[in-house]
């Protein structure tokens, strides 16, 4: 297990490598001047010749790329914005919470709701709670985030004067957020709920549960969705990246101080560096959720705990175990 | 008489083929149906901007600003009396012009390195595979607006950007049903009368994995459209005066409290276009593979 791991985050490397090429070499090859951006169009050509030459902006790309890396690896240093000369390092561990406590709070918001409905719906097959169910889980599947944010706001902010428009002030703030990111991915999280819960509950061994006589909740809770919980442990994933994307829209409509904030304030100001390391922040998030996805299968399936436990003794995995993955 | 019937018969089996086949369940089934019938009424409405609202959806008319919907102005008129509904159905050309032309070019671009890579397998497997890994790490939406801000906004680099981000879903979707299909015995067969690559690829290998692709870009260009819309929200993409749904509900956000249905107009369209691909998409994936309907 923890030679998997160990594995697993070597692999890491060469796809963030991989990220920082991709960035680096997009943004580089992008027309205008930073310095335009740094100083003002109406800057004298003196300042902003020294300017880019302070930034070593005049190096070949090649050794600009290697300063860079070699800064992030060797002391952690993303660099210093462009527009207000903060090292980035600082600005993205004071905007990071922000995204992560909306992601993950309206992740756990959408499992309550998803996983409870999923359930309800595949055990109520066929009958209007099963109708309504799907109707809602496409509906929050085609609802766009910002659209179904600003709905929200004219109900309980506007109309009702429930909850604040926007802001960063307190709970409250966070209620709206919360709830427009929660409930639609709850739509998703139930749809492949449901969908797991009927594939495991024609299984063979729900008919031996039943025929032993176990109780009828022992057989959903136990049985059916213990088995569930690996396709929808998947999808639980996919929607925390889709949670961390979404956030960066929905920071925007209720002005939430977070990583797409500033990833929008280093976009409209042609801020590179500071978009660079925003970025290269998500791509680490994301790679570390599909890690956190693959090692989660251990903790729920015996099965694949013992498969683990194979590659740890052999050392790698045989032929066969490759096919199946 | 009776050896007639019989003949009949089997020429009735012949003529449906798997296509017809899945054909016929689709037409069968009614929220696909429905969300087929949604989809085509506002492709057309889009498509007729010109001749529902002749004027263009630039023309103003100071006299008429913020009229409220009626029966003047069915979806009311804009901080410059611009009609509402000539500016969300000439929006509504762009929002799926270019999801749709994005969803093409990410379909071509995906489709051809996930044959590729399951064909070569080995070394170009894993080349293209671990490139599309990189992508992968990075959400759709945030690729699409890094790719943005990086090439600029107007209608090809939005298609572009799009596009892009959308090219490692359609790889993997061909990879692994192809990579399924390579040992069996009619592509052993290509190979031993000495068919070329490309044929094999072309001929043999895709027309096989056509039904998970068909499902792809119809659920594939409902994102597209969604990271578009998204997209020009954030000031990207598309930008005014020319309309965009996620534009106009940019747009229609400083009014929210005076004027909602600046918003609800185009919040409305894009919610109902998505979701009748997304039925559509549904009824064809059951009916194309009816396996996997529960």
């Amino acid at each position: 297990m923890l030679r998997y791991t160990i594995k697993r985050i070597i692999m890491m490397i060469p796809v963030l490598l991989g990220v920082t090429i991709i960035l680096f070499f997009i943004q580089a090859l992008t027309p205008g001047n930073p310095a335009d951006v740094a100083l003002g169009q109406d800057a004298a050509e003196a300042d902003k010749a020294a300017w880019i030459s302070e930034h070593g902006l005049d190096d070949p790309i090649v050794v600009q790329y290697g300063k860079y890396m070699y800064k992030i690896i060797t002391k952690g240093d993303f660099g210093t914005s462009y527009t207000n000369g903060k090292p980035i390092t600082g600005e993205l561990i004071s905007h990071w919470p922000t995204t992560i406590k909306l992601a993950l709070m309206s992740l756990l918001m959408a499992c309550i709701i998803g996983i409870l409905l999923g359930i309800l719906a595949a055990m109520k097959r066929n009958t209007w709670i099963d109708s309504i169910a799907r109707v809602f889980s496409i509906l929050g599947v085609s609802m766009p985030n910002f659209w179904f944010a600003m709905l929200l706001i004219m109900l309980f902010s506007l109309k009702l004067k429930w909850l604040p428009v926007s802001g960063s002030y307190g709970p409250m703030y966070w209620i709206l957020p919360i709830a427009t990111l929660g409930i639609l991915n709850a739509a998703g999280i139930m749809r492949f709920t449901r969908a797991a819960m009927l594939d495991n509950s024609q299984q063979d061994f729900v008919r031996t549960a039943r025929a032993k006589g176990q109780s009828e909740r022992m057989v959903i809770w136990h049985h059916i969705l213990g088995n569930a919980m690996i396709p929808i442990t998947t999808c639980i994933g996919q929607y925390l990246i889709g949670a961390l994307a979404g956030a960066i829209i929905i920071e925007q409509i209720f002005s939430l101080p977070g990583l797409g904030s500033l990833m929008m304030t280093a976009i409209n100001q042609r801020d590179y560096p500071l978009l660079r390391g925003s970025v290269l922040l998500v791509a680490v998030s994301t790679s570390v959720i599909f890690l956190l996805i693959d090692l989660s299968y251990a903790a729920i399936d015996p099965r694949v705990k013992a498969r683990f436990k194979s590659i740890t003794k052999s050392g790698k995995l045989s032929k066969k175990q490759v096919q199946k993955n | 008489m009776r050896e007639k019937k019989n003949k009949a018969g089997v020429e009735e089996i012949r003529r449906r083929s798997m296509f017809s086949e899945a054909m016929a369940r689709l037409v069968r089934n009614k929220t696909a149906m429905f969300g087929f019938f949604i989809l085509v009424t506002v492709v057309l409405l889009c498509l007729a901007a010109d001749i529902i609202s002749p004027g263009g959806y630039d023309q103003q008319d100071m006299k008429s600003r913020f009229v409220a919907p009626g029966l003047e102005h069915i979806f009311g008129t804009d901080h410059l009396g611009r009609s509402m509904l000539a500016r969300v159905l000439y929006g509504g050309r762009n929002s799926l012009l270019i999801g749709f032309a994005a969803t093409v070019l990410g379909a071509a671009a995906g489709i051809i390195l996930g044959t590729i890579s399951a064909y070569y397998g080995n070394m170009v497997d894993n080349i293209i595979m671990r490139i599309l890994d990189v992508f992968n790490s990075i959400p759709n939406l945030l690729l699409a607006i890094v790719i943005s801000s990086a090439l600029g906004s107007g209608k090809v680099n939005t298609i572009i950007a799009v596009g892009i981000s959308t090219i490692p879903g359609f790889a993997r979707t061909v990879r692994g049903p192809i990579l399924a299909i390579m040992g069996m015995d009619y592509i052993e067969a290509a190979r031993t009368i000495d068919a070329k690559d490309s044929r094999i690829m072309f001929r043999h290998l895709l027309p096989n994995v056509l039904s998970p692709i068909i499902v792809q870009f119809t659920l594939g260009t409902a994102i597209s459209i969604l990271c578009v819309s998204s997209l020009s929200f954030l000031g990207m993409g598309i930008q005014p005066p020319e309309p965009e749904w996620g534009a106009l509900l940019s747009y229609g956000r400083q009014y929210l409290n005076y004027y909602p249905y600046l918003c609800t107009v185009p919040g409305v369209a894009i919610a109902l276009i998505v979701f009748s691909m997304n039925l559509f998409g549904d009824g064809l994936r059951d009916a194309l593979d009816p396996r996997l309907k529960n």
